[in-house]
Formats: structure tokens, sequence, C-alpha cells
């Protein structure tokens, strides 16, 4: 066997599926300069992970299950969350009604 | 979206200056394997080398504006991941892996068919220690050279080097490889 032929036998290994998610996180933390918490109510109510239970929901029920995330993890109260919607690869920054 | 598939990486850099960030989604999703790939073999570890790739796109994301086209896009890619690559490897100083030496007593103990010695995982954890062995100049040359499909032009742009120096040390990465698997080639 050539030594060219066994260097290829290391297959590239496939990148983590949600690699893009993540940074678009981190990208959204640094631009609105805000804390990961309030991120991560966007991703836990579907937006970012594209649930499709989630996505077919009226938007008044993300809105309150990010705010009920929001508080859950923050232990206080929130005025505004941002989410980033994987579908239309928006930020929107929602506030409490 | 077929717009963005289409689109040269040159085209898609303007959009996202313009502020479309479908545009750099989409130059993510093309390079996110190719780049952590490259990061990985040249620091030996998976989790981190996923990091990397993060800040290198971070980084992307940050200074794309600086972009002028003098270098192929690619190229200017992996040049800021292998910057952070080699920054890593400056704090941490050695690559991640287990003794080559004992990989290959595995090996040779085995007994194994040549059919079944290739197709074995330990073989391919053995070329990658043994790539990782490899100096980080030398390593960065051959991995860009065989893995990425590098021209030497193209390596001596990210290594900001002549192409002669980067000849010499792909010739000297094969050397050594070729001792370190002399058991199992030709």
């Amino acid at each position: 066997m050539k030594l060219s032929q066994l260097i290829k036998l290391s297959k590239d290994r496939e990148a983590p599926p949600d690699f893009a998610q993540k940074l678009m996180v981190r990208i959204l933390q640094q631009e609105h300069e805000i804390t990961t918490t309030q991120v991560v109510a966007g991703v836990q109510v579907g937006w970012i992970m594209g649930v499709a239970s989630i996505l077919s929901s009226p938007a008044s029920a993300k809105t309150k299950m990010a705010f009920t995330y929001a508080d859950h993890i923050n232990s206080g109260t929130h005025l505004e969350v941002v989410c980033y919607n994987a579908n239309t690869s928006e930020y929107s920054k929602i506030s409490r009604k | 979206m077929d717009k963005y598939r289409l689109a040269s990486d040159d085209e898609l850099v303007r959009c996202f200056v313009n502020s479309d960030i479908k545009a750099f989604e989409t130059i993510v999703l093309k390079y996110q394997k190719p780049i952590i790939n490259f990061i990985y073999r040249i620091i030996g570890n998976f989790q981190e080398a996923e990091d990397i790739a993060q800040e290198a796109f971070m980084k992307l994301y940050c200074s794309a504006y600086t972009y002028e086209g003098h270098s192929s896009f690619t190229t200017w890619l992996f040049k800021i991941a292998s910057n952070l690559s080699c920054d890593r490897l400056r704090v941490r100083s050695h690559w991640d892996c287990v003794p080559i030496d004992a990989i290959r007593d595995g090996l040779q103990g085995k007994l194994l068919s040549p059919q079944e010695l290739v197709e074995s995982s330990e073989l391919t954890q053995f070329i990658e220690t043994a790539i990782g062995r490899l100096a980080i100049q030398q390593r960065q040359a051959l991995v860009l050279r065989e893995y990425c499909g590098f021209s030497y032009t193209e390596i001596a742009e990210v290594a900001d080097c002549s192409v002669t120096a980067i000849k010499s040390r792909i010739h000297k990465a094969k050397q050594k490889l070729r001792k370190e698997l002399s058991f199992i080639l030709d």
C-alpha cells in the first residue's frame, strides 16, 4: 500500500448537527449584548432547534414559552427576550405583554 | 435558497458584508466540516476543534469586511483557522494523543490480514497519531495538501512562506510518516 492511500484511510468526521446553530447563538449574544439564558430561552422554545410542534404553535404560545423558560432559569422576570428563528434566519425581540 | 447555493464564495462574502445573514450561514454550512476536520488534524481533539472552528467563524463574522479578494476566500478562511489552531497548540504545546508505540504493538499483536488491517479503526488511529507527531509546520502543510486538496501556492499563502519551503515541509513530513508506517507500506 502506498503512503498517500494509507493517509486517506483517515476519513473526515461529520460536523456536529447543531454547529451552525451554536454559532448563531454566539453571534446573537455578541450583537445584542444579551445574556446566555435569554438566548437559550429562544433555543428551548424550539425556534432554533426547529421543533415542528413548536414551530406550528401560535405566536402567542411561543412568546409565553420563551418567557416561562427565561424567567425560570434566571429566577427573575424578563421584559424582553431575543429569539432566533432557524427557518427564516431572523432575530426577533419579543416583549412581555 | 438556490440563490445562495449557486453563489461563489466572493459573492456570498459581498452579500454578507451588506448585512445578508443568510449568506453568512451558507458559508458556515459549506465550510464547517472541512474547517473542523482541518483543525482536528492539527490539534488532535475533536471537541476542541469544534470550539476553535466556532472562534474562526466568529472572526470571519467580525472581519469579513476586511477581505479584499487578493487571495481566494478558502485560503483566507483556512488561514484564520490555522492561526487559531497554532495559538491553541502554543498554550498546551502537545498533540492530544496516546503513545504511538502502544498502538503499533496492539496492531502487530493482532496478526490481521492486510484487508483486516486496512479496515481496522486502530490503523486509522495510528495514522492520525503519526501525523500528530509531525512538527506543526509539516503537519499543517501535509494536512492542507493531502486532506484539503490545496495547491502548493495556496498552502504557502496560508502558512505565509515560500512554495519551496512548503514542498520541503511536505517532503520531510512524508519521509517521517514512511518511517512510522513502514510496517504496512510496500
